[in-house]
C-alpha cells in the first residue's frame, strides 16, 4: 500500500529571511524516496529565470537526531540562499512511500510571517484501503467526490493573513492516517487501537527471547526476593548499571525493537532495545510486563484520541500490571527506582501493547504529597562578623530528589559539594564535609544529606543590630515541579552571648489559593529556633511565568527578619 | 656490589618510564593500567584517557596520523565514553581515516576478555559541505573496562594541519603528538599552554615529540566563555617547501617560502576570487557605494551613515568566519550574508567614500587562542572585523548587529590584538578598546504625603552595560522594565520611563518610582537601592579551574539621599567599608554619611580587570558575598517618642 506525494510551491520572496521559506527538506531511507524535484527561481526586479534546479542539484547529507549516534537516513536538501530578492521560487516535487502507515499531515500556513494566497491539498485514496482524517484547529470538512475505484477529499483555504511568531498559538492543520495498513509483511487495521495493538503484537513477538544461560542468571538475580515489586527492583537495578542508553538505528529500526540477545550482546541499546531485554527478563521470573508505547518529552505532552488510532509516540517503555497496583518501568533511565519515570513519561495517554491487541492507559500524575518532600534542618553557630559553621541535614522525597539520584550517579564529589553549596544549603555556604544516601522507598526515591561547613554573611549587620534570616535555603522553581510541594524547614542559631532580641519573634501564617505558609520562631537561651513549614497546591500545572511569580510570592514571605541588638561583648 | 642492584632497578624504572611513554600496543596493558581505579589528581573522575599517541609521517605531499586512544572507564557513568566520533573533511578525498580498529578489553582476576568492533560496526555519517565522521561504539563496556581505538588520517592539505589538543573532556595521563618533518617542509609551530611550552620537542632527524601528562578534565564553569584558550594544544602552519619541477626546460629545483612574512600572507589572502572583489570593486560593485549621505561633513559622521547603511541593506545569516563566503557581486544581489561578507562590504563601502579602513582578524574568545603569536599563523584567528582610521582615531567595527552602535564590538570580540591586512607593512597590531561601562543609581527617598516612602531612582548604564540590557533597536518598556528589575518587582513600579541613546557614547536611562507600606512602625528598616548588578553571589563553588571572564571592566556608582521623615530620628546604619581582592582588580566601598535630616550613602564597585585568575577564586567569591549582602543592608529609623 504506497502513497505517492507530488507538491507544487509557488512562493514570493520580498526578504531575505524569507528565503527559508523555500528551504526544501526530504528524509530519505529504504521506505521513503524522493522521484523528481524542479525548482525555478525568477529575479522579479528583471523578471529573468536566475536559476533552475533538478533533483541531482539537490545536496544530500545525513540525517541523525540528536539522541542517535548512528542512523542511515538521508536528508535531500534545496538550500535557498544567495538568490536576488525579490525573487519567485516555484518548487514542483514527488515522492513515494512504501507503506501507508505514516501519512504526512498538511499544514496550510507552514511557517511564521508568510501570507497565503492560496492552499490546497488533495487526498485520493481506494475505498478498499480506507484514508482517516483529522482537522486540528479548524471546521470546515474536505469537499469529496467518489468516482470508481477512488475517493478524491480537498481542502482548500485563501488568504490566510501572516502571523506574528508565537509557539503557543494554534493553527490549522490535518492529520491523516490509514484505515488499514501493511508494513513489512504485516498487515492490520488502525481504526480502533485493538487493531493497531495487534500490528504491534505481532511486530515485538519473539523479540524479547533470552539466551538459555543467560535465563539461568536472571533467576538467580531474584533470589530470595519476597514479592514481585522486589524482583522487578533487583532486575531494574540490574539493567541500569549493565547496560548504556544508545540510539543506532539502521533499516527499520526506527520503530522496531532489536532482540533482547542483541542488547545483551552490546550491553546497549535504545528505549525499545532495551523495554524488551527488559521485558524478558521479568517474563522470565512470571511478570508479565507490556510494552507501551508513549510520547515522551519533558514539558510537552500529546494527547491520544480513542477515536482517531495513529502512530503518534517517539517512546517506548514497561507497564507492570503487579497484585495490587501498576507500575511503569523507564528502561532508559540509569539511575531512579522501579516503578518512578519521572517528569519524561508522567500524566500521560499511552498506547500499552498486549499479546493480542492494544488499550490507551494513562501514566501516573505523582501528584501524591510522598512524591513532593523536602525537609531541611540547619543548625548554625554566628560569628562576629556575621559568617556562620553550620550542619544541616536534608530530606527529599520524589521529584525533590532526582538531582540528588543524578548527582550520586554521575557526578565527582567537587560537582557534589557544589551543588550542596547552591541546591541543598542557601546562600553563602561552602560545604566541607557531606554524607549522601538514596534510599528508595518502594516507587518513592528519597535522599538524605548529612553536611556542615561555613555560611558566608548568614547574618547582615549594621552598626548596633543584627539582622538574620527566617529562611536559610530560597525557594527555586525546580523544587515545584508542575505546583506541588511539601516543604519543612528548621533552623536552630546559636547567638553570640553580646546580642538580644529586638523584633520577628512569633507565630506567622499566610494563605493563597497555591500555597499555605506557617511561621514560628522562639528564643530558648541563646538559641534562636525558627520553623516553617509550607504546603504548595496548584490543581493544574503552572507554565513557566506563572511558576516564576509563585516562586516570587513565596520568597517573598521566606524574607520576613528577626533583628537582633547588639551590646558590649562581656 | 651495594650500588648495582640500586643502579640496575633505577636503569629499569627508566627504562620502564620511557618504554610507558613511547610505546603504545593494542591490547597490551601495563599492572598500572590494570589496577587504576581513581585519578590522583582528579578523584571521582568517571573515566580517563590513560594514553593517547598521534604519530604523524609525511608520504611525499600526504600527511598520515596514526592516532591511538587508550581509555579506562572508572565508574559506570563513565561508559558515554565508549561513543566516538572522528570527523575529516572528505571532499575531494583531501582527508580519509583508514584502518580503524577497536575493542574493549574486560578483565575478570587475571583474566582478560576483548569484545572487537568489526568492519560493520563502524558507520560514517555524512555531515554536508563535505564533512564526514566515522561514527562508532564499543560493546560489553563495564566499570572497569580499558577502550582502544586506533585509525591513520590521510590528509592532503598540508599548509595547516589539524592542531592537536592534549586536554580532553575526561583527565589525560599522558598524551603524545609526535611528527616527522621531511626535508623538503619547513614547518611553523605554536605551542600553547604551560606544559606545551616547557617541552623537549627536538628530537633529531626531522622528529619532534611533545608529551604532556596529567591533564585536568575540561568542564564549562560559570563565567567562562573562553575554556578554549587555555588548552594544552600544538599547531603547525606550513612555513616553506623544497620543490622539484622536471617539467620545466632543463628542470627546475628550489626552495619557496609560504607566507614567509604577515605581508606575504595578506597577499595570498587579498587575492583570493571571493576576498579580491571586497578589496578593489570593479564597474557596477563601485557605483553601489555611491551612498546617498551629506560628503562635506565631517569623517566621523560620514562613516557612521556608512555604517547604518550597511547594517540596514544587508541582513547578517548568523555565519561567521574570517574568510568571505560569497563575492561582493553575490552579496549585493542577495542582500544577506555571513560576518565576514558584511564587514567587507562595510570596509569597502568606506573606503568608496574616502575613509581608511582595512579588514582586521582577530581570535575571538573561546576560539583556543588565548596569546597570538607574532608569526604569519593563519590559524590563530576566527573572526574578521574592520579597522577604520576617522579623524585620526581608531575604530574596530562589527556591523553585523542592527543594534549595535558604531565603534562597539561583541564582548567575545574584545581581543588584545589583531592582524591588519595592510597595503603594505601588514601584521598583529595592539588593539586598545576603549569604553565607560558602568551603572549609575540615584535614588532619592522621601515621605510623601500619605507617609509612604517613595524612592525616586534614576539607573544610568553606559556602553557595554547598556548594550548587555538592550537586544532590540526599539525595546518596549514593560518588557525592559522586567528585564531589568525582575517580573515581580516590574509590578510595583510606578511611572517607568527610560530612553537610548547612541551619541557621543551608547546609554540607556530609566527612571521609576516605588512606594514603601506607611510608616507607622517604631523601628523602620529602609533598604537604599532598588537595584543591584547581582542580587545574589554568583559564584557557588569553591573551586575554580579555569579564569573568571566577566568579559568587560565596568565602574559602578550607586548614591542614596534619605530624607528621614518627620518623627522619625537616625537610630542605625550599616558600616562603612572598604574592600578589594588581593590583585586589585575588584573594588567596594561603602560609605555612608548621618546628617541632621538626612542620611547620604555612596557605594562604588569597580572591576578593573574582566579576567581573574583562579588563584584568587576564593577571594572573589566572598568579596561577592560582602558586596551583594552588604547592599542588601538597612539604614534604621527610630519613631521619635515626644516629636
Amino acid at each position: 500500500m504506497s502513497v505517492l506525494y507530488r507538491k507544487h510551491h509557488v512562493l514570493i520572496i520580498k526578504n531575505a529571511n524569507g528565503l527559508d521559506h523555500a528551504a526544501y527538506s526530504f528524509h530519505q531511507n529504504s521506505r521513503n524516496k524522493l522521484l523528481a524535484f524542479d525548482a525555478t527561481v525568477t529575479d522579479l526586479i528583471t523578471g529573468k529565470v536566475v536559476k533552475k534546479y533538478k533533483l541531482k542539484d539537490l545536496g544530500e547529507r545525513s540525517l541523525i537526531s540528536d539522541i542517535s549516534l548512528y542512523q542511515d537516513d538521508r536528508e535531500k536538501f534545496f538550500d535557498a540562499r544567495n538568490f536576488p530578492i525579490p525573487c519567485k521560487i516555484e518548487i514542483i516535487a514527488e515522492h513515494s512511500s512504501l507503506d501507508n502507515f505514516f501519512i504526512n499531515s498538511w499544514d496550510p500556513q507552514e511557517y511564521w510571517n508568510q501570507k497565503v494566497v492560496k492552499a490546497e491539498v488533495v487526498a485520493s485514496y481506494p475505498p478498499s484501503v480506507g484514508l482517516r482524517f483529522r482537522e486540528m484547529n479548524f471546521e470546515k470538512g474536505p469537499a469529496k467526490e467518489v468516482s470508481e475505484g477512488s475517493i478524491q477529499l480537498k481542502w482548500v483555504f485563501e488568504q490566510m493573513e501572516p502571523k506574528a511568531p508565537n509557539p503557543g498559538e494554534d493553527y490549522p492543520w490535518v492529520q491523516f492516517a490509514p484505515a488499514r495498513f501493511s508494513l513489512d509483511g504485516i498487515s492490520s487495521d488502525m481504526r480502533t487501537w485493538e487493531g493497531f495493538g495487534k500490528f504491534y503484537a505481532q511486530l515485538i513477538a519473539g523479540k524479547d527471547e533470552l539466551p538459555k544461560q543467560f535465563k539461568a542468571e536472571v533467576h538467580k538475580m531474584v533470589e530470595g526476593a519476597t514479592d514481585d515489586y522486589e524482583k522487578v527492583s533487583r532486575l531494574y537495578s540490574y539493567l541500569q548499571k549493565n547496560f548504556r542508553y544508545l540510539v543506532i538505528f539502521l533499516g527499520i529500526d526506527g520503530w522496531e525493537p532489536r532482540k533482547a540477545e542483541d542488547v545483551l550482546e552490546t550491553k546497549y541499546g535504545e528505549c525499545k532495545g532495551l523495554s524488551t531485554l527488559m521485558k524478558g527478563m521479568l517474563r522470565e521470573v512470571g511478570i508479565n510486563a507490556q510494552y507501551a508505547l508513549v510520547f515522551a518529552d519533558d514539558k510537552k505532552k500529546r494527547p491520544l484520541a480513542p477515536d482517531f488510532p495513529v502512530h503518534s509516540f517517539n517512546h517506548a517503555f514497561l507497564r507492570i500490571p503487579l497484585q495490587d497496583e501498576v507500575i511503569w518501568l523507564e528502561c532508559t533511565n540509569e539511575f531512579l527506582p522501579a516503578g518512578f519515570s519521572g517528569d519524561f513519561t508522567a500524566d500521560r495517554d499511552v498506547f500499552v501493547i498486549t499479546g493480542d491487541g492494544g488499550f490507551l492507559d494513562r501514566t501516573p500524575k505523582y501528584a501524591e504529597a510522598k512524591f513532593h518532600q523536602v525537609k531541611n534542618n540547619y543548625s548554625l553557630e554566628l560569628q562576629p562578623n556575621g559568617d556562620a559553621n553550620f550542619s544541616g541535614s536534608n530530606t527529599y522525597g520524589g521529584f525533590p530528589a532526582i538531582p540528588f539520584w543524578a548527582l550520586e550517579r554521575y557526578a565527582d564529589e567537587n560537582t557534589k559539594k557544589s551543588y550542596l553549596n547552591s541546591q541543598a544549603a542557601g546562600s553563602g555556604a561552602i560545604v566541607a564535609n557531606f554524607s549522601m544516601e538514596n534510599i528508595p522507598n518502594r516507587e518513592v526515591p528519597r535522599t538524605t544529606i548529612d553536611y556542615s561547613g561555613i555560611v558566608q554573611r548568614f547574618a547582615q549587620q549594621t552598626a548596633k543590630r543584627v539582622i538574620l534570616p527566617t529562611h536559610w535555603k530560597k525557594m527555586d522553581a525546580d523544587f515545584l515541579g508542575e505546583g506541588n510541594l511539601n516543604w519543612e524547614e528548621s533552623l536552630e542559631i546559636t547567638l553570640l552571648p553580646n546580642l538580644s532580641l529586638e523584633s520577628g519573634i512569633g507565630e506567622f501564617k499566610h494563605q493563597d489559593n497555591l500555597f499555605d505558609y506557617n511561621l514560628s520562631s522562639q528564643l530558648v537561651d541563646n538559641k534562636l529556633i525558627v520553623k516553617s513549614n509550607l504546603i504548595v497546591h496548584c490543581p493544574e500545572p503552572l507554565g513557566k511565568e506563572d511558576k516564576a511569580l509563585l516562586v516570587n510570592k513565596i520568597n517573598d514571605q521566606f524574607k520576613k527578619t528577626i533583628i537582633l541588638k547588639k551590646s558590649e561583648m562581656p | 656490589m651495594r650500588i648495582k642492584p640500586f643502579l640496575s632497578l633505577l636503569l629499569f624504572s627508566l627504562f620502564t618510564s620511557i618504554s610507558f611513554a613511547q610505546n603504545l600496543k593494542f591490547g597490551k596493558f601495563s599492572q598500572e593500567e590494570i589496577d587504576l581505579r581513581e585519578v590522583d589528581f582528579e578523584p571521582g573522575a568517571d573515566a580517563v584517557v590513560l594514553a593517547e599517541v598521534s604519530f604523524n609521517s609525511f608520504t611525499g605531499g600526504v600527511l598520515g596520523s596514526d592516532i591511538h586512544r587508550r581509555v579506562k572507564i572508572l565508574k559506570e557513568s563513565g561508559k558515554d565514553n565508549a561513543n566516538v566520533k572522528l570527523q575529516f573533511y572528505a571532499k575531494d578525498k583531501i582527508e580519509d581515516i583508514v584502518r580503524l580498529n577497536a575493542h574493549t578489553v574486560n578483565f575478570d582476576g587475571s583474566n582478560m576478555s576483548i569484545t572487537k568492533l568489526e568492519k560493520e560496526d563502524f558507520f560514517e555519517a555524512d555531515l554536508g559541505n563535505g564533512w564526514k565522521e566515522v561514527r562508532f561504539s564499543l560493546k560489553n563496556v563495564q566499570q572497569g573496562s580499558i577502550l582502544e581505538y586506533s585509525y591513520t588520517k590521510i590528509s592532503k592539505s598540508v599548509s595547516f594541519l589539524d592542531p592537536w589538543i592534549f586536554h580532553n573532556d575526561i583527565p589525560t595521563l599522558r598524551s603524545t603528538y609526535t611528527i616527522s618533518i621531511p626535508s623538503y617542509f619547513n614547518y611553523r609551530y605554536l605551542p600553547q599552554g604551560e606544559k606545551t611550552i616547557a617541552c623537549n620537542f627536538v628530537k633529531g632527524d626531522g622528529l619532534y615529540e611533545w608529551t604532556v601528562t596529567d591533564l585536568n578534565s575540561v568542564k564549562p564553569e560559570p563565567m567562562m566563555t573562553n575554556y578554549a584558550d587555555y588548552f594544552e594544544k600544538i599547531s603547525f602552519q606550513l612555513a616553506g617547501y623544497a620543490f622539484i619541477n622536471s617539467g620545466a626546460y632543463g628542470g627546475e629545483s628550489g626552495y619557496k617560502d609560504t607566507y614567509g612574512t604577515w605581508q606575504d600572507l595578506t597577499k595570498f589572502i587579498v587575492g583570493l576570487e571571493k576576498f579580491a572583489q571586497y578589496m578593489k570593486p570593479q564597474g557596477s560593485q563601485k557605483d553601489y557605494f555611491v551612498i546617498p549621505i551629506k560628503q562635506d561633513q565631517a569623517e566621523l559622521e560620514k562613516a557612521k551613515e556608512i555604517y547604518a547603511w550597511v547594517q540596514k541593506s544587508i541582513s547578517y545569516n548568523e555565519r561567521d568566519g574570517n574568510f568571505p563566503s560569497q563575492t561582493l557581486k553575490s552579496l549585493i544581489e542577495t542582500k544577506k550574508g555571513s560576518r565576514p561578507d558584511m564587514n567587507l562590504m562595510l570596509m569597502a563601502a568606506l573606503k568608496a567614500n574616502g575613509i581608511t579602513a582595512y579588514p582586521l582578524m582577530i581570535s575571538s574568545k573561546g576560539n583556543g587562542h588565548s596569546r597570538l603569536v607574532d608569526t604569519p599563523f593563519l590559524d590563530q584567528f576566527d573572526q574578521l572585523i574592520v579597522f577604520a582610521k576617522v579623524d585620526g582615531k581608531d575604530y574596530y567595527l562589527d556591523v553585523t548587529n542592527p543594534a549595535r552602535p558604531f565603534g562597539y564590538l561583541p564582548l567575545r570580540f574584545h581581543a588584545n590584538h589583531g592582524y591588519i591586512l595592510l597595503e603594505e607593512g601588514s601584521g598583529l597590531i595592539p588593539l586598545q578598546i576603549s569604553h565607560r561601562s558602568g551603572i549609575s543609581q540615584i535614588v532619592s527617598i522621601k515621605p510623601n504625603a500619605e507617609n509612604r516612602l517613595v524612592f525616586e531612582t534614576n539607573l544610568r548604564f553606559t556602553d557595554y552595560d547598556a548594550l548587555t540590557r538592550i537586544n532590540e533597536e526599539k525595546p518596549v518598556a514593560d518588557t525592559l522594565k522586567a528585564e531589568l528589575l525582575g517580573k515581580e518587582a516590574a509590578l510595583l513600579v510606578k511611572d517607568f520611563t527610560f530612553s537610548q541613546k547612541s551619541e557621543p557614547r551608547k546609554q540607556l536611562d530609566t527612571k521609576f518610582v516605588l512606594e514603601d507600606e506607611a510608616m507607622d512602625a517604631d523601628i523602620q528598616f529602609i533598604k537604599p537601592f532598588t537595584f543591584m548588578r547581582w542580587d545574589e553571589n554568583p559564584f557557588q563553588s569553591t573551586t575554580r579551574t579555569f579564569p573568571v571572564d566577566f568579559l568587560y571592566t565596568f565602574s559602578d556608582n550607586y548614591s542614596a539621599q534619605i530624607q528621614i521623615p518627620e518623627g522619625y530620628e537616625l537610630d542605625d546604619y550599616p558600616e562603612a567599608v572598604k574592600l578589594t581582592i588581593p590583585t586589585g582588580s575588584a573594588v567596594f566601598t561603602y560609605d555612608i554619611t548621618p546628617l541632621s535630616n538626612q542620611v547620604n550613602i555612596n557605594v562604588t564597585i569597580a572591576l578593573k580587570s574582566s579576567l581573574i585568575y583562579p588563584d584568587i577564586y576564593p577571594d572573589l567569591k566572598y568579596f561577592m558575598e560582602i558586596l551583594t549582602s552588604k547592599l542588601q543592608e538597612p539604614v534604621v529609623l527610630k519613631k521619635v517618642a515626644n516629636p
